[in-house]
């Protein structure tokens, strides 16, 4: 063990690789950063979304009175 | 019946305007000078008044006058008329039409019509030659082939069946036939694209002496064509000529000051030489050309590296390894940029990805090693250490990097050993290139040895430049003081990568530094990928068991090989030392 | 508590629904109470309003049918519909493109979401990428389906039967006219009517209202009828300066397709009303339409001068930062955003994007998953595509593989997931497979050209050299500058003319 203990520092190249050419490669498709979306935007998608299911409500309730109407008048 | 003779009989009833015979239109293709400008007028009048003659031939004239003017729709609609005229029997009508069809790229319509021709006319050479053609587009190859052989008899001694099957036969991966072919083909004619495809091929087979060869006729016989001087160029560099390469990339530049390749491949010389500004210079040119190209971000990045301007150079490398994520080069380069920074956390992440990308790379390793270390992962800087030495058994850094590693961790006869090691490689690389080795590196090797008390009587002490220039060197370019300039001799893991060969890009570019071997990849990209995924896997999975594998395969075969043989042991790598190096 | 002051306050504090229910107490009560009407009409109108500044959907038929265009080929920088010069802005190997050629904007309005193909093919290939599919025309668009929206809360008929409203008695009444126009226009959509009650009543006041002049335009404008919505506004413009008329105004320009045009009306605009920052956006959305990154930053900057809260501004200078190699300052002003409380998918994407590429790896991972699961359908596969590029990055194939696979399980016509799995089979080797990921890419996303490039690439390779020509055509249609592609195209044009 040397008594005084010498830290040396590790010797980096200097240079990196290089290309001497390029070559055609296939590409990717780049990372997409995403858009935020405007007020008015989230609110027309809020409001299509709850008419959408406003109707999806009205259409079942519709089946099931049709249902019922088919079962009254039958029975 | 002969369309020739009838046309030859035809055309002067109708107009004056002589056309040319079939023979002719072969060469018809060369951008046409402005015809006479009354021509387009000319169609109606004279041939009302003349008896009407049904022949079919007699609108060729017009026919051709548009095909070379590339008007391919006025062209398409008399070829129509025409063929309506005579039932589909007008040979150069339907012929025309099917070259009219290969320029929009519609191949397999245009192979049918010329089939037709060939019915029509099976006596022409002509017909034939352009049915094998349409097959060779349609990477028919073989069948291209037998139709040629079946034209020879028809045309004896014809250039274009000659060159045509030697670029099938090397499609078919048959390198002698397609050799002979080419051979035979230049003996008939001089031309361009065949010397081109005959390089090729040599470089195929790896042969890059004789691939030189035929370049250097090229050359001769065209000088003024920068693709072939860029390409003879880069083949110098690759053997190591750089005074020649330097030459002919220099005239390429002259006559193409713009030359993409050319800027590139000089670019990357000049740096290498320290002339970073000159590289720059270049390097702006071809970025205003090709903005989007990954190796040319990479060079301008460690362009900047070298003028120590490490932010630009970061930035630079960023971006070539966003156009280009799989490449592992621009990674480590990028590793190397963020230690030298000492941004040691972000060089750990670039390192280990290049390293997922690419598990065998010494120099990957000996750059994690050092990232490791001061992240203070002492544990696993060890291993990564090991693998790099194991791995690259030429490199002194590496041996040096280890040495110092083990030391300042207080492992005195590890460090000792590897430091020994050091020197093997060490008086090994210089016996190859006197000029090896940085003054930094030569600094710290002392210090070490000071300090373990070793290192009595090196090579370095004599002074670099006394060194004995070994035989068969032929670096007589490289400048003589170096001392400021690091020049990387072509032996150091910089210089060692084969560079990649020129012609015929091959598909799949992650295999770039494969060298000479991948060559063989054309036209059909190789299962190899598979086989890296597989080393890949294998890594994952066996992690530590590399040191028992055999040193890369990837290397230039020659002094690799002489000298992998001699690691570990100071005697025979004194032996080594004897040996001359390849040329 | 005076009940009448009680829906007030609800119609204050924007509680619309208890509003109407009150006022419509009030009716039942006495239907002639002209106040409670008043409130109950502007109340259901709150109900659905949206701005109609920002709103704007331009059916196909609108489109292509355009009759207000002179020339075919504008030339460059004078159209929106061909972006053109790009002065500044990273090109389309750097930043991803929309299918009309325009980059992706950091911010999408309802305006923005289709852009303007150039072509019938075009427009007609949109809906099957674009999430929001494209109506044939306006008046079977969104438009309408507010209309329905707003029927299907009054499931017991309209509240105002329109075709028994005597216009001319209402028209002849300013206070009780306003809000029955606007209740016409935006809850019932019937623009016809609103068009008929805006003229008599601009007519009542002798043309002198400048309110009226705007409505009638706003009604042109949904008619198509451009040049009377451009006259209409500038009469308006001569009685009274108002910010509203000029956005107007530009909106009827840019349809027009004259955004130089609208650019000096907005900055006419800027010099009435300094620092108003909606005018100073209007400029720099056109630029941005337009592919001019330089000025539509400086007039984003200029916004965030006069607000320094303005979200779009911020996006989209945001944006523009990481696609041109600053992540660094991308991700502060993302930050900014997170500071501001936009809590959302898209940003905690967006912020890991950032935190990756400016290489603050503790951070990515964490943006990542806030945003997997805060994230819808869409936006999930979108996450999951840019958690298969940070594992490009790290070099983990495997993920990376599994990454784009959860883009296509998410969204099944993600083609960037399908060109990218593409990529990744044939490093692997298998030949066959990236065909087929390439060729379902193409398929989906004609106007990217990375697909087009990269099955013309490797048909070129194995030698068949005629859909490799006509791939490569369709990349440099797509990218008219990418040197790949044109480099091949040469190639095989050589190919092809040699004899």
């Amino acid at each position: 063990m040397p008594e005084t203990k010498q830290t040396i520092k590790e010797v980096l190249p200097k240079q990196g690789l290089l290309y001497q050419e390029d070559m055609p490669t296939v590409v990717l498709c780049k990372p997409k950063i995403l858009p935020l979306k405007s007020v008015t935007l989230e609110k027309l998608e809020r409001m299509q979304r709850e008419a959408q299911e406003t109707v999806k409500q009205q259409e079942q309730q519709q089946q099931q009175h049709g249902e019922k109407d088919f079962f009254s008048d039958y029975s | 019946m002969d369309s020739k003779d009838d046309e030859i009989v035809s055309a002067p009833l109708e107009e004056n305007d002589q056309r040319p015979p079939e023979s002719e239109i072969q060469t018809a293709d060369v951008p046409q000078a402005p015809a006479p400008i009354n021509i387009p007028a000319v169609p109606k009048p004279k041939p009302k008044k003349a008896p009407e003659l049904p022949i079919f031939e007699r609108r060729n004239w017009l026919i051709h006058l548009h095909y070379v003017r590339k008007e391919f729709d006025v062209c398409k609609s008399i070829i129509k008329d025409q063929l309506a005229e005579s039932g589909g029997m007008c040979e150069y009508a339907v012929y025309t039409q099917a070259l009219v069809l290969r320029q929009e790229g519609r191949i397999q319509e245009s192979l049918e019509l010329f089939q037709t021709c060939t019915l029509l006319n099976p006596q022409s050479a002509d017909n034939l030659k352009q049915v094998a053609r349409s097959l060779f587009l349609l990477a028919r190859h073989k069948a291209a082939i037998e139709l040629y052989n079946e034209a020879t008899k028809l045309s004896e001694r014809d250039w274009e069946i000659a060159h045509n099957q030697g670029v099938c036969y090397m499609y078919l991966r048959e390198y002698k036939m397609a050799k002979d072919c080419l051979s035979q083909a230049l003996s008939f004619k001089r031309h361009e694209i065949s010397y081109v495809m005959l390089g090729k091929i040599h470089l195929m087979e790896g042969n890059i002496e004789a691939a030189i060869e035929i370049y250097k006729q090229a050359v001769e016989y065209s000088p003024e064509n920068p693709d072939m001087l860029t390409t003879l160029g880069l083949l110098y560099m690759q053997v190591g000529q750089y005074q020649r390469a330097f030459e002919n990339l220099g005239n390429a530049m002259t006559y193409d000051p713009s030359h993409v390749k050319a800027i590139m491949s000089a670019g990357s010389m000049m740096q290498t030489h320290g002339d970073f500004d000159v590289a720059l210079n270049k390097y702006r040119i071809a970025a205003v050309a090709t903005p989007e190209s990954p190796p040319l971000w990479n060079n301008i990045g460690m362009a900047f590296f070298g003028k120590k301007k490490y932010v630009a150079a970061i930035s630079c490398l960023k971006r070539a390894n966003y156009l280009a994520p799989f490449d592992w080069k621009i990674l480590y380069n990028l590793g190397l940029v963020h230690l030298t920074m000492q941004q040691y956390a972000s060089a750990f992440h670039f390192l280990s990805a290049a390293i997922n990308l690419r598990p065998k790379m010494a120099q990957l390793f000996s750059l994690l090693a050092v990232a490791l270390t001061h992240l203070e992962d002492t544990e696993n800087a060890r291993k990564a250490y090991e693998q790099a030495v194991s791995l690259e058994q030429k490199d002194p850094s590496m041996s040096l990097n280890f040495a110092i590693f083990l030391h300042n961790n207080g492992d005195k006869s590890a460090a000792l050993k590897q430091y020994k090691e050091f020197e093997t490689r060490y008086k090994i690389q210089r016996a190859s290139n006197p000029n090896a080795g940085d003054q930094e590196m030569q600094e710290a090797a002392q210090k070490l040895g000071t300090i373990l008390q070793v290192g009595e009587n090196l090579v370095w002490n004599e002074g670099g430049q006394k060194a004995v220039s070994p035989p068969g060197n032929q670096d007589s370019d490289r400048p003589t003081t170096t001392s400021s300039v690091n020049v990387p001799p072509p032996s150091t893991p910089v210089g060692r990568e084969p560079i990649a060969t020129p012609i015929i890009p091959p598909y799949d570019p992650y295999d770039d530094d494969k060298g000479p071997s991948r060559m063989g990849d054309t036209p059909l990209p190789p299962p190899r990928g598979l086989t890296t995924m597989k080393t890949e896997f294998e890594f994952r999975s066996q992690n530590s068991d590399l040191d028992g594998l055999p040193a890369p395969p990837e290397g230039p075969p020659s002094y690799d090989d002489a000298m992998s043989s001699g690691h570990g042991k100071e005697e025979e790598a004194e032996e080594d030392f004897v040996h001359p190096p390849p040329t | 508590m005076d009940p009448l002051f009680l829906a007030y306050s609800y119609y204050r504090r924007k509680k619309y629904e208890q509003c109407t229910e009150i006022c419509t107490q009030l009716l039942e009560k006495n239907p002639y109470d002209q106040a409670s009407w008043t409130l109950k009409t502007r109340a259901l109108t709150g109900q659905v309003y949206v701005d109609e500044v920002d709103v704007d959907e331009e059916g196909i038929a609108e489109m292509v049918m355009d009759d207000n265009t002179i020339a075919q080929v504008s030339r460059p920088g004078t159209s929106l519909k061909q972006p053109g010069t790009g002065r500044g802005a990273p090109s389309q190997g750097v930043r991803p493109m929309s299918q009309s050629g325009r980059p992706l904007s950091g911010f999408v309005r309802p305006s923005t979401q289709g852009g303007r193909p150039g072509t019938m093919e075009k427009a007609i290939m949109t809906p099957r990428t674009a999430h929001t599919a494209r109506p044939v025309t306006s008046a079977s668009g969104r438009y309408v389906r507010l209309g329905t929206a707003s029927m299907l809360s009054t499931p017991d008929g309209p509240f105002i039967n329109l075709a028994r409203l005597n216009f001319t008695k209402y028209a002849a009444r300013p206070n009780l006219a306003k809000a029955l126009f606007e209740y016409i226009f935006h809850h019932e959509n019937d623009v016809r009517n609103a068009l008929e009650l805006a003229a008599l009543a601009t007519e009542a006041c002798q043309f002198k209202d400048w309110w009226w002049k705007v409505q009638l335009a706003k009604c042109y404008y949904r008619l198509g009828m451009y040049r009377d919505a451009e006259k209409q506004l500038k009469s308006s413009l001569k009685q009274q300066d108002h910010v509203d008329t000029y956005l107007y105004l530009c909106k009827v320009y840019c349809r027009l397709d004259q955004p130089l045009t609208a650019i000096e009306v907005f900055k006419q605009g800027l010099e009435k009303f300094q620092g108003e920052t909606t005018l100073m956006t209007g400029i720099a959305r056109i630029y941005e339409g337009m592919n001019d990154m330089d000025n539509a930053v400086k007039f984003y900057k200029d916004v965030l001068y006069y607000d320094s809260m303005y979200v779009e501004a911020i996006a989209c200078i945001a944006t523009n930062h990481f696609y041109t190699d600053q992540p660094e300052v991308a991700l502060k002003f993302y930050r900014r955003l997170l500071q501001m409380g936009v809590y959302n998918a898209e940003l905690f994407n967006n912020l890991g994007l950032c935190c990756f590429y400016a290489q603050q790896y503790d951070m990515t991972l964490t943006c990542f998953e806030r945003a997997l699961s805060l994230a819808e359908e869409v936006t999930l596969s979108e996450v999951w595509y840019n958690i298969g590029h940070v594992a490009l990055g790290i070099g983990d194939m495997t993920l990376a593989y599994q990454a784009f696979r959860l883009t296509l399980a998410n969204n099944n016509d993600h083609a960037e997931a399908y060109n990218n799995l593409g990529v990744l089979e044939l490093r692997k080797g298998h030949v066959e497979m990236a065909r087929a990921f390439f060729q379902a890419a193409l398929g989906l996303a004609p106007h990217m050209y990375e697909p087009h490039y990269n099955w013309a690439a490797l048909a070129d390779q194995l030698g068949d050299l005629q859909s490799s020509y006509n791939a490569a055509k369709r990349a440099v249609d797509a990218f008219p500058n990418h040197v790949d592609s044109k480099e091949l195209l040469k190639q095989l044009k050589h190919h092809f003319s040699l004899l």
